[in-house]
Formats: C-alpha cells, structure tokens, sequence
C-alpha cells in the first residue's frame, strides 16, 4: 500500500501516521509496565522501583519476592495475553472484512473454552503416552483445536462467495456459544471436586495463576504468532476487496484465509487455555487503532499486540486495586470497558448505512 | 492471444455456459454483449480464473485454470462490476493494492492514474464515502496500475472489465472507453462486458454476442449490430442505423422501440 501524505492523514481524518503511532504505543507500554510493577497490595511502590532501579536503595526480600514472583510474571502474563487476544480479534476481523468480528464474540472462544474443559476434565481418559507428550500444552492444545473447529464452522456458515454476512456471523456465534457452553456443561457435571475448582478459576479469567512455566508455555506459542501475524497483513489488506478480487491481484486466497483462521484460532485457545475467558480486547484494540491510524493491516497487527498488552496490564492493575486486599476478576472489568464499545460501534455503523 | 475453447461452466449444478469457443488477439477491444442472464459475467469470471471450468481457457500460452493467482496476476487485471472494500481505505491505499506481491508504487504514480480516470486530487479520500462512480474509477484506477503498459516482457497485458461504464455519466463513460481503447491500441488486450450497444459499436473492434450461454455471433460491430440479431437475442424490435460520416458506426435507436 501507498504511504499516506499529511494531506492524505488529514482528508481521512486519521489522527497519526504508522512510525509515530509505534513509537507511542511502545512508550505507553513501557509506562503501563512500570506501573503495574509498582502498584499492588503489598507496598512496593513506583518510586522503590525508581531508586532501586537507580541504585540508590535495595530491596528488601519480601519486596523482591513481591516483584519476582508476582508482580513480574503477572505483567508478562498480561502483556503476552493482551497481545494474543487484540492479535486474534484484528486477523479475525481482517479475515471476515468485518470489525464486529471477536473470538469473544463469535464462539471462537466459547469453542476453545469447551476445548479446554474437554481437556481438564477428560485428560485423565487419554492413553498415558499422549498425555505425557503433551504435558502442560495438553490444555492449550485442545482450546487451539476447540478455538479452530469453531472458526471454521463460522466461515463456512456466514461466508458466501467471499462476502460474510454480519448478522449470520453474530448469530452463528450465538449459536456457536450456546452450543460450546452446553457441551461445557456436561463436562462440568462429569467433573470430580478438584476438577470443578480448576475449572472456576480458570472460567472467570483471570491472570492470578501466572507463574513462569505458564508463561514459557505461552510466549512459546504466542510471540511467533505475535511477530508471524504481519506477514499476512499485506493479504490481508488486498482480502478487504473480497476474495475474487484478492484473487484477481495475485492473493493465493485458500492460503491466506487457512493462515488467518489457525492464527486466530491459536492466539485465542492459547489466551483461553492460560487466562480463561477475557473478552473484548479483540474488539476494543483493532477497532481503536483503525480510528486514529486507519485500516492498513501492516500497521494494525503489530500495533494491535502492543496496544492489547499495554490495555490487559492496565486492567489488570484496576481489577488488583480497586477492591484491594480482594481482586476482581479482569473478566469483568474488560467486560465493562469491551461492551459499551461494542454498542458504540455498532451504534457507528448504523449511522454510516443510515438507518 | 487469449484462446478459449469448448468452454462449459457449470454453477451450482445449472449450465452457465455450454461451448463457448473465442479466439482473441491482442492489440483488439471486443465487447462482449447479450441480455441480462446471458453468462457474459460468468464468461469474464472463469477466464480470470476464478471459477472452475471445463475446456481449454489459454491466455498468452498458459492454461488458466491450472495457474498461479500470482502468475495470472502478471498477464490479466480484471474490473468486477462492483467491489465493496471493508474498513475505511483511502483511494491511494485501494489504488496501491493493484501492486500486490510487488513493491510499493511511487506516490506519483497512483496520483497520475488517479487523474487518469478524473479523479485528481481525490488520492486521501476514503472508498467508503465516495458515489458509486467514483469508487468504480478508483477500482479501474488499480486495475490499470496492476496491467502496467499494455505490453511487458511477458507478452500483452490483458484488460478483462465486467461493464466498466455501468454508474458513470456519458462524459465518464467516453473516457473511460477511450482508457480502454488505449490500452488496447498500444498492443494490450481488453475484454469488456457491456450493455451499451452504442458505446460498444463505437470503441469495440469485435462485439461478441452471448445468449443462453452460448456465442451466437462474433464479428465488427457492423456486420453483428443488425436490428435482426437484436430482434433475436433480445426479443425486442429496435431500428438500426448507419452513420455514413462515421464509417462502419451504428446507431441504435432506442426511441423507436415498441
């Protein structure tokens, strides 16, 4: 694609260009990161970080317990998350040329959560081998597949000669999450008293069970995802037009949408598999970006796992605080942010097509 | 040289286009005409290599069906009827997208392609807010920047336009012909469905008159745009005149209609 002149920026009413709008976004991140280091219920605070980082004071050993063992691999939890969920959202959306496309939303979620269930729940039935092949990715593993069968279904069912139909999408995925989250709970009235446990923390989403081997498991699957994803953007870009004329321009388009959908599909069962369900990053992040920076995939997608990262961080640190000692789950606190938007958007379109 | 022959295209299980054999030569503008339903879309959809086909498709040498989007890309650009970009891209974006797989197009590139088709100064203005026409302009404006010169050092780049001149005024519609008819002039190959008898016997070398997915006749627009053919392929009585000050160009006068 063409790159913008200050006129062009102007004319259609973006707010910035591509360098800067990295450049800010890694600032923001650097800045929300700090942050949440230095906040929590214990007292550990932004300016020990600041003279312990300057060399002026040392940490006392409950403070660096504090930092290395939950607040630091908290923060890599979130930022690692953020950037997956806002990642899938914008493939997502670039894939059924729609901005009201979400794993959350469509029942890509729902599916990798009945993935993730069947996992925790039935893992014990697999021969022993397999399961010790897999180890700890077992669960991660089945939301992917969870997460993808339901992608698939979607595009087959509300994508017709390359064109989605939004209303077929939503409903599909209503379908979709009603059917996952009935399958669900079946499994859940298998579960024995320590699987229902697992499965309550894991449902309300969360990132309080972040340790370093979660988090090895997770930046192994999610950082090639992160940084693989703009490969596709210039598809991607072409795919706006719609698949014919992808085509027409030279796109290889049964490859690029196999790509899109097991990217989103990853990103999301990956996310779900380690932090249960955190919905609307994938809606709030893309859907942001394109309003200030316009929809240009190559800028969107790395754009979209710093601004995800940077946003999970931030609401991570609200749902620690706001009723410390107690956490909200962040679940609820995206949800609160992620649903308005999502009316907001929806309100925007009905201007745009005038009813 | 674009080569088809015994072509069937069947969609959804129904026949679309049954023998459809056609030989064109670079170099030459052939408008492919007949009513509403006829498969001349289709004829445009499976020689682009979008859809499946049976028989023998050859553009410049190289089987259609069997080839590489990329490879196809290089030899054909081809102008749907109508083309919704999602999100909100500006002309300049959808203009560069012409130059998929390739690099970049310089900025003044797609601003003189964008004047090409009248749309100077409109390169920051986003698709989505543009009319109908405009955004059909912008579309030719990106398929002209993917043919590049009429021909490369692949052989003749080939035009394939699904009625390029369907939502624009008669001014626009001239120029857009005339795009077309340079194209061609220059040694390139163009393909267009039209509706447009007019537009067609003016600018067309050949016009290709498609019915029930068959070709029923094929020739210079004098000797195919007779009012027999038209009483017989549209079911419709209209008188036809010749312009003796235009040479072979005809008229077809619509006022006489029953």
């Amino acid at each position: 694609m063409a790159d913008l002149t200050a006129a062009d920026l102007r004319s259609a009413g973006r707010m910035v260009g591509g360098a800067p709008l990295l450049v800010g976004l890694v600032l923001l991140l650097v800045t929300v990161a700090f942050l949440s280091l230095g906040t929590g219920a214990a007292g550990l605070s932004p300016r020990n970080l600041l003279a312990a980082a300057a060399g002026l004071e040392e940490l006392e050993r409950r403070d660096r317990v504090v930092l290395f063992d939950i607040r630091l691999p908290r923060l890599a939890m979130g930022l690692l998350i953020g950037a997956a969920l806002a990642v899938a959202g914008a493939l997502m959306q670039a894939l059924f040329r729609n901005p009201l496309a979400d794993p959350g939303i469509t029942g890509v979620g729902a599916g990798a959560g009945f993935g993730a269930v069947t996992a925790i729940v039935l893992g014990g039935l697999l021969p022993a081998g397999l399961v010790a092949a897999f180890g700890t990715h077992l669960v991660a593993v089945a939301a992917f597949l969870g997460g993808w069968g339901a992608t698939f279904v979607l595009y087959r069912v509300a994508t017709r000669d390359g064109q989605t139909d939004v209303a077929t999408l939503l409903l599909a995925g209503i379908a979709l999450g009603a059917l996952a989250a009935a399958a669900t709970g079946v499994l859940i009235y298998l579960a024995d008293d320590r699987q229902l446990r697992d499965l309550t923390f894991w449902g309300m989403g969360s990132l309080a069970g972040a340790t370093w081997q979660k988090i090895a498991v997770g930046a192994g699957l999610i950082l090639p995802l992160v940084l693989a994803a703009p490969f596709l953007a210039t598809g991607l870009n072409a795919l706006a037009m719609g698949e014919a004329q992808a085509l027409h321009v030279g796109l290889r388009v049964q490859r690029l949408k196999r790509l899109a959908m097991l990217g989103t599909a990853a990103a999301a069962g990956i996310s779900v598999a380690l932090a249960g369900g955190i919905g609307f990053v994938g809606i709030v992040v893309p859907h942001l970006l394109r309003l200030v920076a316009g929809p240009d995939n190559r800028l969107i997608l790395p754009a979209a796992a710093l601004l995800g990262g940077s946003l999970l961080v931030a609401a991570d640190m609200v749902a620690r605080t706001v009723a410390a000692p107690a956490e909200l789950p962040i679940g609820v606190i995206m949800s609160l942010i992620g649903a308005p938007v999502f009316l907001w958007i929806l309100l925007r379109q009905r201007a745009a097509r005038g009813f | 040289m674009l080569a088809i022959r015994d072509l069937h295209v069947r969609l959804s299980g129904r026949p679309i286009l049954s023998g459809i054999s056609l030989a064109v030569d670079p170099g030459t503008l052939t408008a492919i005409v007949g009513p509403s339903g006829s498969g001349k879309s289709t004829l445009l959809r499976a020689i682009s290599g979008e859809i499946g086909y049976s028989g023998t498709v050859a553009l410049n040498g190289c089987e259609v069906g069997a080839a590489a989007p990329e490879a196809l890309a290089r030899q054909r650009a081809v102008l749907p009827q109508e083309t919704q970009v999602a999100f909100s891209f500006t002309a300049a974006e959808v203009v560069a997208l012409g130059a998929h797989g390739g690099p970049p197009p310089p900025r003044a590139r797609i601003e003189a392609l964008l004047a090409r088709v009248g749309l100077a100064g409109m390169a920051g203005r986003l698709v989505q807010n543009l009319s109908g026409g405009e955004r059909q302009r912008v579309h030719l404006a990106r398929v002209l920047l993917q043919a590049g010169a009429p021909v490369g050092p692949e052989g003749p780049h080939w035009l394939f336009l699904d009625e390029p001149v369907a939502s624009l005024d008669i001014a626009q519609q001239l120029a857009v012909m005339r795009i077309a008819r340079a194209h061609a002039d220059g040694g390139g190959g163009v393909l267009a469905v039209m509706h447009d008898l007019n537009l067609s016997a003016m600018f067309a070398d050949r016009i290709v008159v498609l019915s029930r997915g068959r070709v029923v006749t094929a020739g210079p627009p004098a000797e195919v745009l007779t009012g027999a053919m038209i009483e017989t392929v549209y079911g419709c009585r209209i008188p036809v005149c010749t312009l003796p000050e235009k040479g072979p160009w005809l008229l077809v006068q619509a006022a006489g209609a029953p």
